[in-house]
């Protein structure tokens, strides 16, 4: 069961722990938020990826299995893909 | 009554030390917010020290208790640990430092799941924290017995400037956002309350009448035990009402007075004698030991048993007769020149 | 002009519309007439409101719109029977949201249809909520608008004097922010809280307003509906595209003589609605679904059908029919700034990349634009644009990315020009004449509760 990185990012105020745990799953831009891929993460980085969870001031992020789909954004401003 | 014990000590040790593990841990937290990141510093370390050293804190916070409530120089029991207001040592001061510990707990404990609990849950509990600091700094002040010390009050300052210029720090950089108000009149109303709370409370001579400390541990020596006339037969227990009389105070040593005062009521007919003997203190007395006879009137004394309680005009004993029957009294006590009037009170089973 | 039917409606002569079989007047069948036609206009006009109960299965107005391939008319073109068809399947009594907020401020097709022919997007809504078991309608109106609410109030009324069966209507007047005429702003405001995207992990369809399966649509997609419940999917389908079936209202303005809201059959020409437009002669490129939208060049698209799947060559999209032409006098990119500024303070502020990065952007465009830029923006720009989509609650940063990208692409040549100092002739012309794109004054949106 592959798990991946969901950050919710309105809950997201860019503390950059989550980055600072996991640079191999986080970048962060110029304004110090975060930017995840979205893949499957690697086996050896779940604990990591966990501790990130827990670790979150904000709790802004979430591992998702990869059953669970993408978060609803509504399809009003969906525009074409 | 004993000297203080070692875990006394212990007591007062491990409070200072929960004391400053908390300081250190709301300063962590405020301050961590701020996007302060270095190389050799990431916000890393200030989140996992912010969580360790509240959990020493915590276990410091438990020692405090344990030495507390196992130690029997002062009556407080483990109730008091959870339940404010139990307590009969300084009742205030103590539970302030029940609630501030009632409050850590719930920071803890939510903390710890988080992640179950979301995050408005914990973050409304988590401002508690806020609260509890000082909280904890108060019931120290008040409960302290040496909080008048040069090297405590030190530190006590040294505590108080470091969350205030931490809180100050946070709020010249936060935009605006609900609670903003309260932090700042918060960060410059605690300095200047405890401030003022120092000044008039410890520092003043008779602090520890005041903050409530049992009439019996005041000087710190032994009150002797009383002793009990055995009567031929079982006495009737005293019964209440308002009695007269006359006081006489005689100074029987350098520091030590003696205030006697022979009252009689008049229904039923019983007659009071209340002996108090302490250190003269503004024209009454702390005092250091005292004890109350109620008899029938022309009898021998029946009842007779320490003073338990000393505060203003009330006095509160706890009597035993000779059978063990034990009563306690509470007496209300005015003297004015050498007249002494005032209420007695009796209730049966003496705790 | 096609001949009446009876029960259908007639074809109404629109003068310099365009009118043809191709493009009937549907939704503007009424339209000739000032102020909003009364019901007894729109009972003579379209004839009764069907009882889709009366013809026994519930999930018959769903089957009907599906099969008459109604997509959304609210710009995101979402299959509007499948959406039917999802909240109908939850349990419990459901919620239908009437959208009229018209967020894009190029776009005038909601209001004018609401305003005129506010009994066809009533029946449309009252029906949706038969087909869902909703017990309620809550229309959302822009606050900005005040006559607006009442207009429709009225048009209620009237209905329920008339004694019109169908589900109790609410009209609601909410803060007219950007961002606010998206689906979980209103799910979020009629559950009161403020007019902002939610990013959560609720669907409306499955839990919105008061915890229930939510029915969001435009008010052009109920109009359609309204119409597809008495006519039919066949009927439907007779104007437009095989893949993309029926009218759809488009707002067109900019450098145009005859500025304003056509209806037309999807997959019409971009040239031809240009054309009845009375476009200028110097028109060289436009913006196509609004400032959700896209720049081309007008010899990009001109030749290429109005409907997603036609436009989908050249990245484009129809959005909620938004056309706005552009004069060869104007710079597309100072116009693209000032539309970028506006988007920028239109963020709801919620999440960091969307308030962080479009307000660096616009500063980014807007010194492209002034003429004089450092040699780094088109190189932060790139990278900027790279980081913004999909990194917010709602695609508001997606929608200015793409729009900045495309003003890029679409004005090569003025950005050729402006890197070396040289401000396009539009600029300098620019300054002397107005600003094409509608920009609201800021403020003028109100609070976001």
């Amino acid at each position: 069961m592959t798990s991946r990185l969901h950050i919710d990012m309105a809950a997201c105020s860019g503390h950059g722990l989550c980055a600072d745990l996991l640079p191999e799953l986080v970048a962060t831009d110029e304004w110090g938020f975060p930017i995840v891929s979205g893949d499957a993460i690697a086996p050896s980085l779940l604990p990591l990826a966990r501790r990130a969870v827990r670790t979150c001031p904000t709790l802004a992020l979430r591992l998702l299995t990869a059953e669970e789909p993408e978060p609803y954004r509504a399809h009003r401003k969906a525009g074409h893909r | 009554m004993t000297a203080p014990s070692p875990l006394w000590y212990a007591t007062r040790a491990t409070g200072v030390m929960a004391l400053l593990l908390l300081t250190a841990v709301v300063v962590l937290g405020v301050v961590g917010v701020a996007r302060i990141d270095s190389p050799r510093w990431p916000r890393l370390f200030t989140a996992d020290l912010h969580r360790n050293l509240s959990l020493l804190a915590v276990a410091f916070v438990g020692a405090h208790v344990l030495t507390t409530v196992l130690d029997t120089y002062a009556p407080i029991g483990w109730i008091s640990a959870i339940v404010p207001f139990t307590s009969p040592y300084r009742t205030l001061w103590l539970s302030l430092g029940t609630i501030a510990c009632d409050l850590l707990l719930a920071v803890v404990v939510t903390s710890l799941l988080r992640v179950r609990l979301g995050y408005r849950t914990w973050r409304s509990v988590h401002w508690l924290g806020y609260a509890s600091w000082p909280v904890a700094l108060w019931h120290g002040i008040g409960t302290g017995t040496d909080s008048k010390l040069p090297w405590l009050l030190a530190i006590d300052a040294a505590c108080v400037a470091a969350v205030t210029a931490a809180v100050g720090w946070r709020l010249t950089m936060a935009q605006r956002r609900p609670g903003r108000l309260t932090a700042a009149l918060a960060c410059a109303g605690v300095p200047l309350a405890t401030a003022a709370f120092v000044a008039v409370g410890p520092l003043q001579p008779g602090w520890a009448r005041r903050a409530g400390t049992p009439v019996t541990l005041l000087a710190g020596t032994a009150a002797a035990a009383p002793a009990v006339t055995a009567p031929a037969a079982a006495p009737v227990p005293p019964a209440g009402g308002s009695f007269t009389g006359h006081a006489a105070r005689a100074s029987d040593g350098p520091g030590q007075v003696t205030i006697t005062v022979t009252a009689q009521t008049l229904t039923p007919a019983q007659s009071l004698v209340i002996t108090l003997r302490g250190a003269p203190d503004d024209g009454g007395l702390t005092m250091s030991s005292g004890t109350v006879s109620i008899g029938a009137a022309g009898a021998a004394a029946g009842y007779t048993g320490p003073v338990v309680l000393l505060r203003g005009h009330h006095l509160v004993a706890d009597l035993r007769a000779a059978g063990g029957s034990a009563v306690r009294a509470r007496i209300t006590l005015v003297i004015r020149g050498a007249a002494a009037t005032g209420v007695l009170s009796v209730s049966g089973g003496a705790r | 002009m096609t001949a009446p039917h009876p029960g259908r409606p007639r074809a109404a002569s629109t003068g310099g519309h365009g009118r043809s079989a191709a493009n009937p007047a549907r939704l503007t069948a009424g339209w000739r007439h000032p102020g909003p036609a009364s019901l007894r206009e729109h009972l003579d006009i379209y004839g009764p409101l069907p009882r889709v109960s009366g013809r026994g299965r519930a999930g018959f107005l769903a089957d009907a719109v599906g099969e008459a391939g109604l997509t959304g008319r609210g710009g995101a073109g979402f299959p509007t029977g499948t959406k039917l068809r999802a909240v109908a399947a939850r349990r419990g009594p459901a919620v239908v949201v009437a959208n009229g907020m018209e967020g894009e401020p190029a776009s005038a097709k909601d209001h004018a249809l609401l305003t005129r022919s506010p009994h066809l997007v009533l029946d449309g809504a009252v029906l949706a909520a038969e087909a869902v078991r909703a017990d309620v309608v809550h229309v959302c109106l822009p606050r900005t608008k005040p006559g607006l609410a009442e207009q429709v109030r009225d048009a209620i009324a009237d209905r329920e004097r008339s004694g019109v069966p169908g589900a109790p209507v609410e009209v609601h007047d909410l803060p007219h922010h950007y961002v606010s005429s998206e689906e979980t702003s209103l799910v979020r405001w009629l559950n009161g809280g403020d007019a902002r995207p939610s990013g959560g992990l609720g669907r409306p369809f499955e839990r919105g307003v008061r915890r229930r399966p939510t029915l969001i649509d435009n008010v052009e997609t109920l109009a359609h509906i309204a119409l597809i419940a008495r006519y039919g999917p066949a009927w439907f389908r007779q104007a437009g595209l095989p893949d993309a079936p029926g009218t759809m209202l488009a707002t067109v303005s900019g450098a145009v003589a005859s500025p304003g809201v056509y209806e037309i059959a999807v997959g019409t020409p971009v040239a031809d609605l240009l054309g009845w437009s009375r476009a200028r002669p110097d028109v060289s490129a436009v913006l196509i679904g609004g400032y959700f939208g896209t720049w081309h060049a007008l010899r990009d698209v001109a030749g290429l059908p109005l409907a997603a799947g036609g436009l989908r060559p050249v990245g484009a999209s129809p959005g909620a029919g938004v056309v706005v032409a552009l004069p060869e006098g104007a710079c597309g990119l100072a116009e693209t700034a000032r539309v970028l500024a506006y988007l920028a303070g239109q963020s709801a502020g919620q999440c960091g990349p969307c308030a962080f990065g479009l307000p660096a952007i616009a500063e980014d465009f807007a010194e492209l634009a002034s003429g004089r830029p450092g040699g780094t923006v088109l190189e932060r720009l790139d990278r900027r644009l790279g980081v913004l989509p999909g990194r917010g609650a709602c695609r508001h940063p997606d929608g200015a990315a793409r729009l900045a990208a495309s003003a890029l692409t679409a004005f090569a040549a003025d950005v050729h020009l402006h890197a070396r100092h040289r401000p396009c002739l539009a600029a300098r012309r620019g300054q002397a004449g107005g600003d094409v794109l509608p920009i609201p004054r800021p403020g003028a949106e109100g609070e976001w509760e």
